[in-house]
């Protein structure tokens, strides 16, 4: 089980004083192959874990679901690496390669870095797993795994 | 002063027509034929292609897994729930696929529909959960949130607003469909065993027909590749994208209204 904690940075909340902006977060190589989790996100909360209640006091921002494959069944080297892909190759990409993850979470974003000094803000990221049935195996290590990079889109 | 005609439409087109649950649970003779159905299909031998547990197999174990999560997650699975749906149909002609709107006031009070839920809480035994044969007859799990952290309208109206097909399929997928196998944990975590869950055919009707109803916006593409072959069904991209042409529809009447 990975949880992310982000350096902190300073989010340009000054620059956008209207109402209706937007800030998404962007997830980079989130990993899937391992069993499913909720993907939970934090602000300005460091030590936020699987019990942290998923409040506005907390800094919860929201939640990404991953359904995973609960590891490799297929034959060998079906779920390895990809192999690296030509530019012209218009055929769909494999299952396993890593995802890309869109959170908008412009309301607790707006409200952590107005409360901190500078308009700094972490960000952690909580993998949330049930898996309690006998059949789903899974590795406990990917769950959560990000390869990143990871960053914040503001819309204006 | 308009005249309204109210014709049902499955006499008038000789289509399927897929009711929602609740719909099923108002009028208990049906939902009776319709678990009269469930019960002889799970009474097959796996060997039979029209068995349950045979069906159920193909999206995880113990056939190599099938199913397809990718950008043709929604053809795939509208293609496997017809597998299903016909193999109820060799039984019982009249019966159909229920789908289950996760998003109601009723749904985030109570959860799942009633006639899925635990026998405990009134649920008919083989929609509660299911033997697996293939797995040392164990029953399927479930490790269920609360009602009320069933994703919320919000996100599927967010996803029914997206202008392409592949903006439509992520938004969908990431946010609604997966929340909804978290929801549920037990084996849907995972595609080994989850279509062994009978929940799972309820929730994913509810996708396939927001798919359609996303396909009936003017401006709903349709996905890339029409060619390609859904895994383990013998169907291509292409042939799923008219529901009608396979035989069901999602809507019940059609009224005439004259100017
Ligand atoms: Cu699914």
């Amino acid at each position: 089980m990975t949880i992310t904690v982000s350096k902190p940075f300073q989010c340009p909340i000054k620059d956008f004083e209207h109402e209706d902006q937007r800030f998404d977060l962007i997830l980079r190589g989130v990993h899937h192959l391992g069993c499913s989790y909720e993907g939970r996100v934090f602000l300005n909360n460091k030590k936020a874990n699987e019990k942290t209640k998923r409040s506005a006091k907390s800094g919860y921002a929201g939640s990404y679901f991953i359904f995973g494959h609960g590891d490799c069944y297929g034959a060998p080297g079906h779920c390895g690496p990809a192999p690296t892909r030509l530019p012209y190759d218009t055929t769909p990409p494999p299952d396993s390669i890593p995802i890309e993850i869109h959170l908008d979470i412009s309301e607790a974003l707006k409200k952590a870095a107005k409360k901190s000094a500078d308009y700094g803000v972490t960000i952690t990221i909580v993998p949330f797993a049930k898996g309690k049935a006998p059949g789903v195996k899974a590795n406990p290590k990917d769950v959560g795994k990000i390869d990143g990079p990871i960053s914040i889109v503001g819309y204006a | 002063m308009a005249e309204v005609l109210t014709p049902e439409l499955e006499s008038l087109t000789g289509l399927r027509y897929r009711p929602s649950v609740r719909e099923l649970e108002k009028d208990p003779e049906k939902l009776d034929l319709f678990v009269d159905a469930w019960r002889k299909i799970l009474a097959k031998p796996k060997e039979d292609e029209s068995s349950f547990h045979h069906i159920a197999g193909i999206h995880g174990f113990p056939a190599p897994i099938s199913c397809q999560h990718n950008i043709h997650f929604f053809p795939w699975h509208r293609a496997y729930l017809l597998r299903l749906e016909r193999a109820l149909n060799k039984v019982d002609p009249t019966v159909a696929l229920p789908w289950w709107d996760f998003t109601t006031d009723l749904s985030l009070k109570e959860g799942l529909p009633r006639s899925f839920q635990s026998v405990a809480n009134g649920g008919v035994d083989v929609l509660a959960s299911t033997k697996i044969v293939f797995d040392g007859d164990r029953e399927t799990m479930r490790e269920l949130s609360s009602p009320s952290d069933l994703p919320p309208k919000s996100l599927v109206e967010n996803a029914m607003r997206q202008r392409n097909y592949r903006s439509f399929r992520d938004s969908y997928y990431t946010r609604v469909h997966n929340a909804m196998h978290q929801w549920l944990g037990g084996d849907a975590l995972g595609p080994q065993w989850t279509a062994f869950d009978p929940a799972f055919w309820i929730f994913h009707c509810a996708h396939d027909r927001d798919w359609w109803l996303w396909q009936l916006d003017p401006n709903g593409a349709d996905p890339p590749f029409p060619n390609r072959i859904l895994r383990g069904l013998d169907m291509t991209v292409g042939d799923v994208l008219d529901i009608n042409k396979l035989g069901y529809e999602y809507a019940t009447t059609e009224i005439a209204v004259e100017a």
